[in-house]
């Protein structure tokens, strides 16, 4: 199976990073437009388009909810958090960082972990969007964007939020695709 | 596998990137830049903050990212070295349940089980809004509908509160030396913190197990005392790790500390055992002398056994050999149990008798008073417009204890009572700093009494179960991403001041509350936040400021790059003391004259065993945490999950109950139920249970749900309670509860 365009890296990257429904909004159009692949392919923005809520704060409530703890199991945004002391900061960070520095970049925001799964899939859909390596991109995704089924596995034992169980949905689709 | 990164990425894109294919990856600039930082490594110097010790640190960085957290060799404190709790630090500082953004609430109904609809906002909404709340309730209710939940610093935050005119601060410390810090203001003219162990011949411990739940500055002392052959002798209902070291242990009846103690006063005065030359000089035990010889005449060493089951002969072996072997010191400090019954201001009054009478005040071998760098305040550097007078009621109910009050103190346990009998609805408006539900005996009425507060804010590095009922919650730095100047304390015959710095920046938006004071304080009281020539007071020129006028250096700048600072002088004992006769008081007059007692008389501990509760029942805090707030730390978490009751083996034969099985411990109260941990380090009319477990919040993914709550048996109380008892330092009693235990 072809790996998916760099647009939907960028989407998920986005929808993780942010809880602006309007922007998320405007990139899904955006996608549609730029993505010409299949039927499935416009299934799915049809499908996260339909998801967004309309009331204003309800993303916003539950992305505190789900990823910046109060009540309700966390399931982080890091990479280290799922290693075995679920501690941020940790060993996927600094691999994180690496492969930010080697590219000439690091995250605009200091204080924000370099693992973030939001960052990783942007860092992934810059990397596809610019034709590197198979190898590279391969390894990457082996090294940081594998986990995120554990994401996907957390989110999905804890929201209701149709949006949040699309965008999962669409985490799944982009992590399961091996060959590169 | 950089190298080839490199190549291919050059092959990629020439200089980084390839130019971008979809408008959907122009997001990436918002969140990408290019990389200014290189790889790079640094030892920097910092300063604990887990506890008031402070222990200097090493911490190794690398790549931004804390690797390594050891002693600072050069440290007075810890003496090059870290306890577990201090070691496993950074744990707090990656924590991925930290709090990280501001939020508020959009549920108003609030309780633990409520879900609060927390959702993201700025720290410029968070703090506009929670100014116009203060602002609204200050002039519609006055400065005592507030209440700010919070330890007296850092200064820029009591001035923010002076300049508010609160009337309602109030922290934990009735819970752990209030006792003492107020009775010591006038016996010696002040608490001390350091004890010279190191040069104690007699170390006598009542209720403390100094080695393993203390400073590691008194427990090296307490180790390297007991090297050089000092003898220690420690009354504790259990046989702990001090125990094991020590000389001579007793298993005391808890709370009958003060009998002891009365009673080796009684042998030291009545013997003429005392140091002559240092009672003569310095003490006003002449002036009283037929006072106190006739008050602790009827104190006896077989009296005191009867209430201790601590045989007399010991207890009179054991004074004389205290005033005559010495130099002999007797320390009282917090997370001792001795410190935490309703008899604690009276106990704390005759320890420190025990302590003058043995000459060693200020001596080498006692207490002493920590000679330390001035670091000028906030109001020596800017001094504010006249502050308000405070006006208002005290909802804990401590405008009765007067000497409370000069101390300015608090006190959790009667604050619940204050909040829902005293005065309902009177608060109207509380701000959280750090402490918890868990922090407070009988915590489900202190829940009860924060649910009908109408505004709660919550500032802290963890999402507590107190954050659950907050209407804001602010993320906290850690003390690994904090700046401060921290004196010595514990050990400090000769001035030291560790830098704390952050070693690396703040992780999310996570603010100092030394910021947040500052900020709210633009926005409420501005007068009291400009400096003379009118600009607003800035952390960063405060701290440069008084690295400054300390002699420390030209700026925080320098003086973090050189991290410590040591200054040599002799140790000159006192000859004056800040008591108001200049001299140390037994018999004390200002006592008297508010009605109290002016020399310490026998009182019981608040309750006593019945027929319906048998068993005395004491709380501890385990030597890897620390109080509350540690139990989600991965390491802490890894060697002490929950908690358990610990039973003697022979009142588990009696009561049928076996290891690890669950039992029901019961007090007037509540109840708990928890397994059993069977040991025979206890007294078998005892159940202890450690405190710091039962956060009931899901948001703390270790320590959520894990172990009971200790506080759900132990009365809180009413101010009242604390007038009749004679308790007039306003100890906190969290060890005074009495239960049942039935096994499940």
């Amino acid at each position: 199976m072809p790996l998916p365009a760099a647009p939907w890296y960028a989407f998920a990257g986005t929808a993780l990073l942010t809880t602006d429904s309007q922007q998320l909004a405007g990139l899904l159009e955006q996608l549609r437009g730029e993505i010409v692949e299949d039927e499935a392919a416009e299934a799915r923005i049809r499908r996260l388009a339909d998801a967004l809520p309309s009331e204003a704060l309800a993303l916003e409530k539950e992305y505190t909810r789900l990823f910046l703890n109060p009540t309700g199991s966390p399931c982080a945004l890091w990479q280290s958090a799922y290693s075995e002391m679920s501690q941020l900061m940790g060993p996927a960070h600094d691999s994180a960082l690496e492969w930010y520095r080697a590219a000439g970049v690091e995250p605009a925001r200091s204080n924000e972990p370099a693992d973030h799964a939001g960052l990783l899939l942007m860092f992934f859909a810059r990397l596809l969007d610019s034709g590197a390596d198979p190898n590279e991109l391969s390894r990457f995704r082996r090294e940081h964007l594998v986990w995120l089924e554990k994401l996907a596995d957390c989110v999905e034992r804890h929201t209701a939020l149709p949006f949040y169980r699309e965008l999962m949905a669409l985490l799944r689709w982009l992590v399961s695709v091996e060959e590169i | 596998m950089r190298s080839t990164r490199r190549d291919w990425l050059r092959m990629a894109g020439g200089a980084g990137l390839a130019s971008l294919q979809s408008r959907l990856l122009a997001g990436f600039e918002d969140w990408f830049q290019p990389a200014t930082t290189a790889p790079d490594e640094q030892v920097l110097i910092t300063a604990c903050g887990i506890c008031d010790s402070a222990c200097g640190i090493r911490a190794t960085v690398k790549d931004g990212v804390v690797r390594f957290l050891e002693g600072l060799p050069d440290d007075f404190q810890g003496q090059g070295k870290l306890c577990g709790k201090g070691a496993a630090g950074a744990g707090f500082l990656y924590d991925p349940d930290r709090l990280k953004y501001p939020m508020k609430r959009t549920n108003p109904r609030k309780g633990l089980n409520e879900d609060p609809g927390f959702i993201r906002i700025s720290w410029q909404e968070a703090l506009d809004t929670i100014a116009d709340r203060i602002r609204s309730y200050r002039a519609r209710h006055g400065p005592e509908s507030l209440l700010f939940l919070t330890r007296p610093s850092p200064d820029v935050w009591v001035r923010f509160m002076r300049a508010l005119g609160v009337v309602n601060r109030v922290d934990h410390r009735d819970e752990c030396f209030q006792s003492d810090l107020v009775v010591q203001r006038y016996t010696i003219g002040g608490k001390p913190w350091g004890n010279d162990f190191e040069n104690s011949r007699y170390i006598l411990l009542f209720g403390f197990d100094m080695v393993t739940k203390t400073k590691l500055a008194h427990a090296h002392g307490v180790l390297a005392a007991k090297q050089r052959g000092a003898k220690v002798v420690l009354f504790n209902p259990e046989f702990n790790t001090t125990a094991r070291l020590a000389d001579e242990w007793y298993p005391i009846r808890p709370g009958a500390d003060l009998a002891v103690a009365l009673a080796m006063i009684h042998v030291i005065v009545n013997e003429n055992l005392f140091n002559q030359e240092f009672v003569d000089r310095f003490t006003n035990f002449r002036q009283y002398e037929r006072e106190i010889r006739d008050h602790f005449a009827r104190y006896t060493p077989e009296w005191a056994e009867g209430l201790s089951d601590v045989p007399a002969e010991a207890v009179r072996r054991i004074a004389r050999e205290f005033a005559t072997q010495g130099p002999a010191i007797v320390p009282m400090h917090k997370k001792a149990l001795a410190a935490n019954y309703m008899n604690a201001t009276q106990l704390a009054h005759a320890i420190s008798i025990l302590n003058i009478l043995a000459g060693t005040i200020d001596r080498p071998g006692g207490r002493y008073f920590a000679r330390t760098v001035s670091i000028p305040g906030v109001d020596a550097i800017y001094p504010p417009p006249a502050y308000p007078r405070v006006e208002g009621r005290r909802v804990d109910g401590t405008d009765k204890l007067p000497l409370v009050r000069e101390v300015e103190c608090g006190s959790f346990s009667t604050l619940a009572d204050g909040m829902l009998n005293k005065y309902p609805g009177m608060i109207k408006f509380a701000f959280w700093n750090t402490y918890t539900l868990l922090g407070f005996p009988h915590p489900s009425q202190m829940e009860e009494a924060l649910r009908r507060v109408e505004f709660t804010v919550v500032m802290d590095t963890l999402p507590t179960d107190t954050a659950l009922l907050a209407d804001i919650v602010l993320p906290s730095v850690t003390y690994l991403e904090s700046s401060d100047l921290v004196p010595r304390e514990y050990s400090a015959r000769t001035p030291q001041v560790v830098v704390r710095q952050p070693v690396v920046p703040a992780m999310f938006e996570t603010r100092s509350i030394g910021w947040v004071a500052i900020e709210l304080g633009k926005r409420l009281v501005p007068e009291y936040f400009r400096t003379p020539t009118g600009e607003w007071i800035s952390p960063a020129a405060l701290l440069d400021e008084r690295v400054k006028r300390a002699g420390l250096g030209s700026s925080f700048a320098e003086f973090r790059s050189v991290g410590i600072h040591t200054r040599q002088q002799p140790f000159t004992p006192r000859t004056t003391f800040a008591t108001p006769s200049g001299k140390c008081q037994i018999y004390v007059p200002e006592f008297a004259a508010r009605g109290y007692d002016p020399l310490p008389v026998w009182k019981p501990k608040a309750e006593q065993p019945s027929a319906e509760y048998p068993y005395y029942y004491l709380t501890f805090i385990p030597a890897i945490h620390r109080r509350n707030s540690t139990q989600n730390n991965p390491i802490l978490h890894e060697i002490m999950p929950t908690n358990a009751a610990i039973i003697s083996r022979t009142l588990a034969h009696r009561l049928g109950i076996r290891e690890g099985q669950m039992v029901r411990i019961r007090s007037r109260m509540g109840a708990i139920e928890l397994p059993a941990h069977l040991s025979e380090t206890l007294r078998p009319d005892c159940v202890m249970v450690a405190h710091g477990f039962g956060h009931r919040t899901r948001m703390l993914s270790l320590a959520g749900g894990q172990g009971v709550r200790d506080g759900d048996v132990i009365p809180s109380r009413a101010i009242e309670e604390y007038v009749a008892a004679g308790n007039f330092g306003g100890a906190g009693c969290i060890m005074d509860a009495v239960v049942n235990i039935e096994p499940l």
